[in-house]
């Protein structure tokens, strides 16, 4: 657990998921097996899980869901759209602590304003990288309920 | 020499080299412009030097379109014009503003900023700023306030306050025209017609009325009609004794593309910082000199997105319970003041709450934060102000405990941050000043005023508060609620324009795209001039007022060459 008197570790993990990175595109096994044989699912557990607002998650991530065509609201889809843009990929989310996740997600989703990759809910301006966590939050209470 | 118009001989005609018609910021700057020289100048103003119901509601006339203020209130009519009313807020135009933009139809001004830019420095003095610096990074190295960092899509911009006893013309320049000795200024001169020849191209005279019931001609070797966006169109088209569509008006060009500065508010931010510092975004004063700045689009991003010009005002509300801070126990609610803004919805709720999930016990640096100062320390204080402030000015102690607060702390609890879009609208040939069919006491048809926006002018608002509200959350600052979108039919309830009249004559080097050429003359006239901001073929996002004297004073000195 990270608290409010810890230091910035974005470097150290930054170091973390670079090495991550290096030693997959290194190894003589197939790095691709690697990461399909972490599935969807604790991925999106995992994701979600950063959200401690569990409601508020849900009522944003119901919200975009609602935006988007038909298909693309999906555990998977939306997992792969958040893994594209961060560093060491699903293994990095496995490995990651909380705090070094919500760092690497905080930049994500800075650079998403940075280049405008939002999206407006009820005229809040998102970036889709929230709203996509979001919307894993949602469909993974959806699926408890 | 300061006269009465109401005591010329009627019937009589008064012979002058220029006659000014209109007494407010440009044509005062004119008529100081040629103090000293050789020529005899008439300038003639409605009022007198109070405000005067009865000559004011020769404003009146009916408005439709965009909604706006009335007609007889959105301007004054005695000497000094609307100096008279002026917030004295300053900055010259933007090199891009006068440039032709192909996104935006009838963009383009025939001069450039650089033509105009001698003149500025010489309009700084006419005003009476302190200072003719612009430049936001220059004053960033003195100010005590920092702009926001919000990326390098937006640019930060200060506009200069004239001092509040300095703003009226009138006041100013009053006693320097009543005493020069080639300048006679006839109050209470109502010019009901600009005569010319057989064939309309040369001004002869103009006809002046009184409310009082005399009447006279002022002839003239040269005439410049100077007053304001909407009366210099209706003045030119109810000349129509030789042209029925009136003069310049061949082309169907006067009082067409009426431009205002429309104002709304585009979006609301929830702070990050309830105590996010954002004075460099109020007036304040920064080695004497008043100035506040505001937040731009760069030039890069207009010509990228193709947009008009916009300004972004970040006004701060400050948290509400500093209304009620006078009573006792709201001291305590003061101090039990929580962070949440009251403004954010629901909605807006839930997402903050996902904000604060995802950056748990990361760290931030927000620039000019300033550090967070307990609430008793700010109420003792205040409390311990004088009693008469207490007991005279109870209604404004809420302004008082956070502006002190301020002061303190350098910074006051924010409710949330409005960020308050000015557009530069595209030129709009339907926006237009047009004759009604009603006339006022003296026989003129009133204006008719249809105030019309474009749908760029609407995108452009949506897209710059898109990248702000994003800019805000890119430097972790704040989120962003839209207030407008681009489906919405209506415009915004809170829409106001800033009195500023502008478009009507426009500039142009063709006859059949403007009313003037780039020397203001009326295009197929040969001595009839137009002053003020009607002549502006696009408005700029700066307030008008620096712009008009500097093109007047561009006047003077063409003037003076054709006059020798």
């Amino acid at each position: 657990m990270s608290g409010p008197g810890r230091t910035t570790t974005r470097r150290r993990f930054l170091f973390t998921a670079l090495g991550v990175g290096g030693a997959l595109a290194l190894t003589p096994l197939k790095p691709w097996r690697a990461l399909v044989e972490i599935s969807d699912s604790p991925l999106a557990a995992r994701l979600s899980g950063l959200l401690e607002h569990d409601q508020s998650a849900a009522a944003v991530g119901a919200e975009y869901l609602g935006q988007l065509p038909h298909g693309e609201a999906t555990r998977t889809a939306l997992v792969d759209a958040i893994i594209s843009g961060l560093p060491g990929g699903r293994r990095a989310i496995v490995e990651a602590s909380a705090s070094e996740l919500r760092e690497l997600l905080f930049d994500i989703v800075r650079r998403d304003f940075d280049e405008e990759v939002t999206v407006n809910l009820r005229g809040w301006i998102v970036s889709c990288t929230e709203a996509r966590l979001c919307g894993l939050s949602a469909l993974e209470q959806s699926k408890g309920a | 020499m300061l006269a009465d118009a109401r005591r010329v001989p009627a019937d009589s005609e008064l012979r002058s080299d220029l006659c000014i018609i209109g007494g407010g910021a440009a044509g005062i700057t004119l008529a100081r412009a040629l103090i000293g020289t050789p020529f005899r100048v008439i300038l003639l103003e409605s009022g007198g030097l109070e405000l005067d119901q009865r000559t004011q509601s020769l404003y009146k006339g009916p408005t439709k379109g965009v909604p706006y203020f009335p007609l007889d209130s959105a301007r004054l009519r005695f000497f000094g014009g609307s100096t008279n009313h002026w917030g004295g807020v300053c900055r010259p135009l933007d090199a891009i503003d006068f440039e032709a933009r192909d996104w935006i139809p009838h963009s383009g001004w025939p001069i450039t900023k650089q033509d105009l830019d001698p003149y500025y420095v010489a309009a700084d003095e006419v005003v009476q700023l302190s200072s003719d610096d612009w430049s936001a990074e220059s004053w960033d190295e003195r100010d005590s306030l920092s702009p926001l960092p919000l990326g390098d899509r937006t640019e930060s911009r200060i506009a200069q306050f004239v001092r509040e006893r300095l703003r009226s013309f009138a006041t100013n320049y009053r006693e320097e025209i009543s005493q020069a000795d080639n300048v006679s200024a006839y109050l209470y001169a109502n010019v009901t017609e600009i005569e010319a020849d057989d064939d309309a191209r040369t001004a002869t005279s103009v006809r002046v009325a009184t409310l009082t019931g005399n009447r006279f001609r002022v002839a003239a070797r040269h005439f410049v009609l100077a007053v304001g966006g909407i009366e210099n169109p209706r003045l030119l088209l109810a000349s129509n004794s030789r042209r029925p569509r009136g003069l310049g008006n061949q082309h169907d060009l006067v009082g067409r593309f009426f431009i205002e500065h429309p104002r709304f508010a585009a979006a609301i931010v929830a702070p990050a910082d309830a105590e996010l510092g954002v004075g460099f975004y109020e007036p304040h004063h920064v080695d004497d000199v008043e100035i506040q700045g505001y937040v731009a689009l760069s030039p890069e991003v207009q010509r990228a997105e193709r947009l008009v010009d916009v300004q972004v005002f970040v006004e701060p509300t400050y948290d509400p319970r500093f209304e009620t801070a006078f009573d006792s126990e709201d001291v305590d609610s003061l101090r039990a003041l929580s962070r949440g803004p009251a403004s954010v919805d629901e909605f807006g709720t839930d997402l903050l709450n996902v904000v604060e999930d995802l950056t748990t016990g990361l760290e931030f640096t927000i620039p000019g934060a300033p550090l967070p100062v307990p609430y008793p320390d700010l109420v003792e204080k205040l409390i311990a102000s004088p009693t008469e402030i207490r007991d005279r000015i109870p209604d404004l102690f809420g302004d008082v405990a956070a502006e002190g607060y301020k002061r303190i702390n350098g910074a006051a609890p924010l409710e949330h941050l409005s960020l308050v879009t000015r557009l530069d609208p595209a030129p709009n040939p339907d926006s237009r000043v047009t004759l009604a069919a009603s006339r006022d006491e003296l026989g003129i048809p009133r204006t008719k005023l249809d105030w019309r926006l474009s749908p760029i002018d609407r995108h452009s608002a949506v897209r710059a508060a898109e990248i702000v509200g994003s800019a805000f959350a890119g430097a972790g600052l704040g989120r962003t609620r839209l207030l407008v979108d681009e489906d919405q039919r209506a415009w915004p309830p809170d829409l106001a324009g800033g009195w500023h009249h502008m478009g009507t004559t426009r500039m142009s080097d063709d006859p059949k795209t403007g009313v003037v050429d780039p020397q203001c003359r009326v295009h197929g006239m040969s001595n009839l001039f137009v002053a003020g901001s009607s002549v502006f073929p696009t408005g700029g996002t700066s307030t008008p007022t620096l712009t008009i004297v500097a093109l007047t004073l561009r006047l003077a000195d063409h003037l003076q060459r054709v006059m020798r």
